[in-house]
């Protein structure tokens, strides 16, 4: 559930660093219009608050906030070691966001179901 | 006083940054270690292997030993089995004897070491009370003023949030600096404010001196009173079955029991005080119940705190990361890894931009001495922890005071790395500094099979995951520092080239 925590964080990340023209240049994305750029913004920030979610499915939220910030962190290192090393890969983490999302929530439907089970 | 608020915010960060940050590295470091002080406690003694053993079993086994080895001491306590061991104790102060005992009830001994413990004392006093923890406070106080000043510095800090510029000399160390000072900042605050405030009555002492009079202990016995306590009765009788007394106390602690503690045991006013396990819980204070062996019944307990006491325990649970199982506590290493880089590319910044500055001026052997220490208290405290872990296999295990000794040897092996950045170019010095740890990491299982036969393959084709984990992390550290002995290395030969690169604003760093 970490590794998915950091994924979704990974994938905010990628969506809010591709609203800053500098790093748009870095990947030569296209030139984006005002629009998309509030749509990633709003994208990037729903994924890193989503974030919150695998960690709230096994921990108690106090628990799961503190390791939220952990999270947000190692994944922003991460992020930022992509972006300087396979640029490329950083656009594919962002574009990644949505099946992140819904894989996200198959585990956590899938967790509950299991804990219901037992 | 400088001329502006971040001037002088700068100069703050810079001096305050340099002079602590040669002994904030070293509590930096050795806590981000200390965070695994079980794991590499359990490595450095290969000797306690068991196999598993259930809650039921660890009870049976330990109270037949206690039974049979200390039936007239006062007092008994059992730390429930932990891989697969079970970790009796009976007496109290000097006279207290101890035993770790397997599924067998067979007592298993294992060398004497300095073990985890010893990064864990080193992070929190630098193994010296009292002067230590008074050096360790300042620390996190300093730290706490270089984060603010490092925020004040840092005036792009959202538009360089995901910058990082490599091979481009001073830049990159500041990018590098800016990046996990930045990244790690909620992680910095929480560990650098949570490590002050974890001694409350040593930095705050003013409310105990106001309320009771300067009495710590009538202090804390005003916010934990366990476990309970009364006079033996001197007749004999039959205690309820220890497992039924625990299921007792786990539906009372509404967690499993950790430990127990057993008063005049075979006594008619024999006590079990049971402590519910805190590994799972945020708050780190202590949670008990007290029941009569004989009867069952609830004499007293402690399941919840006054608001600033669960605070405090907040505090403390957050600074050792154990809340969360093995999954926080490799994001708090990451992380710590993470803050140690933060603090040692801030102190290579410095030199960076000062070296070409001053060269030839009076100030240059400031700067000389400084890049000096710089050496020794990074790299030469990695090696010495990594020479931790050799001392541990090599030293004969018959020796008298090893664990002493391990510690000494590792103070030994840092006084030497400090000896070489003294007679070494002060990159050299770092290349083969990190080379040697380097080494002494990658060649560790090598010696572990010589000297034990076993080595983390083994380990972990025996189920021994611990020990394989550990093992195998210690291998990827000695791979990273071997790229970064390899990249400074490759650096220094590229130096003169990049003398001529642009010099980066005071009010950037």
């Amino acid at each position: 559930m970490i590794v998915l925590a950091v994924l979704f964080a990974l994938s905010g990340w990628s969506c809010l660093c591709f609203t800053m023209e500098r790093h748009r240049r870095v990947v030569r994305a296209l030139h984006w219009q005002r629009g998309t750029a509030i749509l990633l913004r709003a994208a990037g920030i729903v994924l890193l608050v989503s974030a919150l979610g695998p960690l709230a499915a096994v921990w108690p939220l106090p628990i799961a906030i503190a390791a939220w910030f952990a999270v947000f962190s190692l994944a922003q290192l991460l992020f930022v070691m992509f972006l300087t090393y396979q640029p490329r890969a950083t656009l594919g983490l962002a574009i990644a966001g949505v099946p992140i999302v819904g894989l996200g929530l198959f585990l956590l439907t899938l967790v509950g179901r299991i804990r219901e089970t037992l | 006083m400088k001329a502006t608020f971040t001037l002088s915010m700068s100069w703050l960060h810079t001096w305050g940054g340099l002079v602590v940050g040669w002994v904030l590295f070293a509590v930096v470091f050795t806590g981000t270690l200390a965070v695994f002080h079980h794991e590499i406690e359990e490595w450095m003694r290969p000797e306690l292997h068991a196999e598993e053993m259930s809650a039921a079993r660890g009870l049976r086994v330990a109270e037949t030993y206690l039974k049979h080895n200390a039936p007239k001491a006062r007092s008994w306590s059992i730390a429930l089995p932990e891989d697969g061991l079970v970790t009796v104790r009976s007496g109290g102060g000097r006279r207290a004897k101890s035993a770790v005992l397997n599924a067998d009830g067979e007592v298993v001994t294992s060398r004497d070491t300095a073990g985890g413990e010893f990064l864990a004392g080193l992070h929190a006093n630098f193994r010296s009370r009292g002067f230590g923890t008074w050096v360790v406070i300042a620390c996190g106080l300093f730290m706490l003023g270089a984060i603010v000043s490092g925020i004040v510095v840092h005036k792009r800090i959202f538009r360089d949030f995901f910058t990082f510029r490599p091979g481009k000399g001073q830049r990159s160390w500041l990018d590098g600096h800016n990046l996990v000072g930045v990244a790690t900042l909620p992680f910095q605050i929480v560990i650098a404010a949570s490590g002050v405030l974890i001694n409350p009555v040593s930095i705050m002492p003013a409310a105990v001196e106001t309320a009771f009079k300067g009495d710590d202990g009538a202090y804390f016995d005003s916010i934990y009173w366990g476990p309970y306590r009364r006079e033996a009765a001197h007749r004999p009788a039959a205690a309820l079955p220890l497992p039924e007394l625990v299921a007792r106390g786990e539906a009372l602690l509404e967690t499993p029991v950790e430990s127990l503690q057993i008063s005049h045991p075979g006594d008619a006013n024999s006590v079990v005080t049971l402590h519910g396990d805190l590994e799972s819980r945020l708050t780190k204070m202590d949670r008990w119940v007290s029941l009569d062996a004989v009867t069952g019944r609830l004499l007293d307990g402690q399941l919840d705190y006054s608001g600033a006491t669960t605070t405090s325990g907040v505090i403390v649970g957050l600074h050792l990361g154990t809340f969360g199982g093995a999954g926080v506590r490799w994001l708090y290493l990451l992380l710590g890894m993470a803050s140690s880089a933060m603090v040692a590319t801030g102190l290579v910044l410095f030199i960076a931009k000062r070296e070409p500055r001053h060269a030839g001026k009076d100030q240059a052997w400031f700067v000389k001495a400084a890049a000096r220490i710089n050496v020794f208290a990074c790299a030469g405290l990695i090696v010495a922890c990594a020479a931790l872990f050799w001392t541990n296999r090599l030293l004969p295990l018959d020796l008298q005071d090893r664990a002493a000794l391990e510690g000494r040897i590792f103070f030994w092996v840092w006084v030497v790395c400090m000896l070489h950045a003294v007679v070494r170019p002060p990159r050299r010095a770092w290349t083969e500094q990190l080379a040697v740890t380097a080494a002494l990491c990658l060649a560790l299982p090598v010696l572990n099979v010589a000297t034990t036969g076993a080595w983390f393959a083994t380990y972990a084709m025996h189920g021994d995951v611990v020990r394989a984990v550990v093992e195998l992390t210690v291998m990827i550290a000695g791979g990273l520092l071997g790229w970064l002995a390899w990249r400074v290395g490759r650096a220094g030969k590229q130096a003169p080239a990049s003398k001529a690169r642009p010099r980066v604003a005071v009010g950037e760093a």
